[in-house]
């Protein structure tokens, strides 16, 4: 009685374990055919308030097309890795967002993404509607000649201003023929120091897009952005752009330190009231809406040489193995397509649409900037060798920020290893 | 003759009875089982063949034999991330040893207050993670920091912490240095162990504090020393967190531990074979220091248990 009863307790616990493995793994993706919608699962990332929207453009869709059911799975933090883990694992999200410069050529390199061409060109309507893109936008998608995503969100970097500090100034704020050597003049009699402590308590100007003064000044990265041989950095324009990005803070002392930025990052500095200018991308505007305690505005980029912004977007993609790619581009194009882009918009959560739209929402003295500045966007190359390219180049920024080397030196070690990692694969 | 037979269905009996233990053991364990064998023993060993794959996670993996053993030989990142680790584990390990040692001697008086400060040592172990690494960004920062305003009013100007090459190393080993209450708690049970006849042998031979601490606490004490320096040695070899909150791997590299360059290569650069044979150098050296601690042990370690010929 007693070993059967042992027994028995034994195969309980092993039946019991067995039974939690098979349901905590995951299923693997099936086509899922409730009836007869579609389901197609969507991985996005974004803060809680950001998925209301998202949550809007899904139900808008599913509205507009009721065969295809949404599934969305929402990633707070690690979206890289969870979502490397899903395809590794073979259950890979129909469709997903990945940014253009830092994500979308490593996953297209290695055949992970849906291509969109023959998709697109079957598609009447969207051959129409294609010109109403803005160039730079609808090009971030395209990796090596072909389209992998559509971008829905398009963010240029623009001059924001702090109205404020600029009044009690008795200086006229930036207007959108500003040159860079006008930004210095008007940021070295904003700089101040209130507490008498050697510091800094004010700044005149702050930029975030270190590759933009590199094109500011006429130099680029690399010398061909789709077939890339060698790194451009050591050129003299590439590193006047660097060395600019020195003198303000220790030639014209009107940025913070590295020290300062790694306590309180340039968007915080403005937000609290603690710098005149800033260089940054148009992704802030929401967040500073809720500015009350002064008032600001944004402008076009300062021009260098040649007037330019540095671009971000997000695109939505396809993956590769998906059982329903016509499905996932209707998806695709509809978070491109003016109905998603006018439900962001009036949330808040973008500026500029990625399309021309019939309504243009009415532009502010907040948001005339971003507008000004998509015109010139520009955005960084795509780069299959994302990580490891920027593990060569940050750290060498670094020093570049703490005035351990003149910009020659730190452009010449970035651009050798650059090199080395272009010339591995 | 029937006595033999009877003896042996009993034996069968007895055989059949064993057997059936063993798989009640068995079954009972099988959770545990199946999850090591699961998560743990299986991707061990597929960590093997993977190390001789080139294999980028989604496409499928290329056999490539020993060439990424052969390509860390002359991956001068690998040495400085060995340079990085070593210096780590040689500055940490013995400081921490000492520190916790030494807290555990004071506390193990009877005096008031002893569990009020045993706790607060004891605090920083329960917290974790990545609020803690954000935390000790800010109190390095070298502008606003609080360690450089403590050391501006003593009148030192600190140095940049996190952002100096010289200093960024030595400040991880500070943030090492406040979980010392873990191994702290350890000794102390180590120490109230050690029998009283001890120490008053030492009074009536007339020594003093010092000579009890060497005479008596400390080799009584080795054979805790003796654990808590191997899983000293295991731990600051994998360290992480710290590294990626704090300055991932910078500046310029001072910092990049082994284990963080194990996480670049598989994550971020996508070189799973790379990064498993990383892991695999990783284990053999902590498996080298470990015998050889294991080995001098005979020299230093005193069981009380053990009875010494002669």
């Amino acid at each position: 009685m007693r070993k059967v009863r042992a027994l028995f307790g034994g195969g309980l616990v092993l039946v019991i374990i067995l039974a939690l493995l098979v349901a905590g793994c995951g299923t693997k993706q099936t086509a899922s055919n409730s009836g007869d919608k579609v389901k197609l699962t969507f991985l996005c990332w974004g803060s809680t308030a950001n998925m209301e929207i998202r949550k809007d453009v899904v139900a808008e869709f599913e509205r507009t097309h009721p065969h295809i059911e949404i599934e969305t799975i929402h990633v707070p933090l690690n979206y890289e890795e969870k979502l490397q883990t899903m395809i590794a694992g073979g259950s890979a999200p129909d469709v997903f967002w990945l940014s253009p410069t830092n994500q979308m050529p490593g996953f297209a390199e290695k055949g992970v993404l849906l291509e969109l061409d023959s998709l697109m060109e079957q598609d009447a309507q969207f051959q129409q509607e294609k010109d109403n893109y803005y160039e730079m936008a609808y090009n971030s998608g395209s990796y090596k000649g072909k389209q992998f995503g559509l971008p829905w969100i398009y963010n240029p970097e623009t001059l924001y201003y702090n109205k404020q500090i600029f009044a009690s100034a008795g200086l006229s704020v930036p207007d959108a023929d500003f040159t860079l050597d006008d930004v210095i003049e008007v940021a070295k009699k904003l700089a101040k120091d209130t507490t008498g402590d050697g510091r800094l308590d004010q700044y005149g100007f702050a930029a975030n897009e270190w590759i933009g003064f590199v094109w500011r000044f006429g130099g680029s990265l690399l010398d061909n952005n789709d077939s890339p041989t060698k790194c451009t950095l050591d050129q003299p324009e590439a590193i006047a752009g660097l060395q600019f990005l020195q003198d303000l803070v220790y030639k014209h002392n009107v940025s913070p330190s590295l020290a300062t930025n790694k306590a309180l990052p340039n968007e915080e500095l403005f937000l609290t009231g603690k710098l005149g200018m800033m260089a940054g991308s148009g992704y802030f505007i929401p967040k500073y809406k809720t500015i009350k305690a002064f008032d600001w505005g944004t402008t076009n980029m300062p021009a260098g040489k040649t007037k330019v912004s540095v671009a971000a977007s997000t695109l939505t993609v396809a993956s590769a193995t998906t059982k329903h790619p016509q499905e996932a581009w209707e998806f695709i194009k509809f978070y491109g397509g003016k109905t998603a882009q006018q439900i962001c918009i009036d949330a808040g959560i973008a500026t500029v649409p990625v399309l021309s739209m019939a309504s243009i929402p009415e532009i502010t003295e907040h948001t005339q900037g971003v507008f000004q500045a998509a015109e010139v966007g520009r955005m960084m190359p795509a780069l299959a060798n994302y990580a490891r390219i920027m593990d060569k180049i940050l750290p060498k920024l670094d020093y570049l920020y703490m005035n351990r080397y003149d910009a020659t030196k730190v452009a010449q070690d970035m651009t050798k290893g650059v090199n080395e990692v272009l010339n591995q694969k | 003759m029937v006595s033999k037979l009877i003896d042996g269905v009993q034996g069968k009996a007895r055989r059949r009875q064993r057997l059936f233990k063993s798989l009640e053991g068995y079954l009972y364990i099988s959770p545990w089982l199946i999850g090591f064998l699961v998560f743990t023993a299986i991707p061990l060993l597929s960590s093997i063949w993977i190390s001789m794959t080139e294999w980028n996670l989604f496409s499928s993996p290329t056999f490539v034999g020993t060439d990424n053993y052969t390509k860390l030989w002359s991956d001068p990142l690998f040495w400085q991330a060995l340079k990085v680790t070593g210096k780590y584990v040689l500055a940490s390990v013995p400081l921490r040893l000492v520190i916790g040692f030494s807290i555990a001697v004071l506390l193990n008086n009877k005096l008031p207050g002893m569990g009020f400060f045993r706790t607060i040592f004891y605090l920083p172990n329960v917290t974790s993670g990545v609020a803690v690494s954000l935390l000790w960004l800010w109190i390095f920062n070298p502008e606003f920091g609080v360690l450089n305003a403590i050391l501006a009013k003593v009148g030192i100007a600190g140095p940049a912490w996190l952002l100096s090459e010289t200093w960024a190393l030595p400040a991880i080993v500070i943030t090492s240095l406040w979980t010392v209450g873990g191994s702290m708690i350890i000794y102390l049970a180590g120490l109230q162990g050690i029998p009283s006849q001890l120490y008053e042998a030492v009074d009536i031979d007339g020594g003093s504090w010092f000579s009890k601490l060497t005479n008596v606490t400390i080799p009584m004490m080795t054979p805790i020393i003796f654990y808590n320096l191997i899983m000293g040695i295991i731990n600051s070899f994998q360290v992480f967190t710290d590294a990626y909150i704090m300055t991932n791997g910078g500046p310029h590299n001072a910092t990049l531990f082994y284990v963080l360059y194990l996480y670049k290569n598989a994550f971020q650069y996508f070189e799973m074979g790379y990064a498993s044979a990383l892991a695999w150098v990783l284990f053999l050296l902590i498996l080298a220091f470990t015998i050889l601690v294991f080995k001098s042990s005979s020299l230093w370690v005193y069981y009380e248990s053990e009875v010494k010929k002669g």
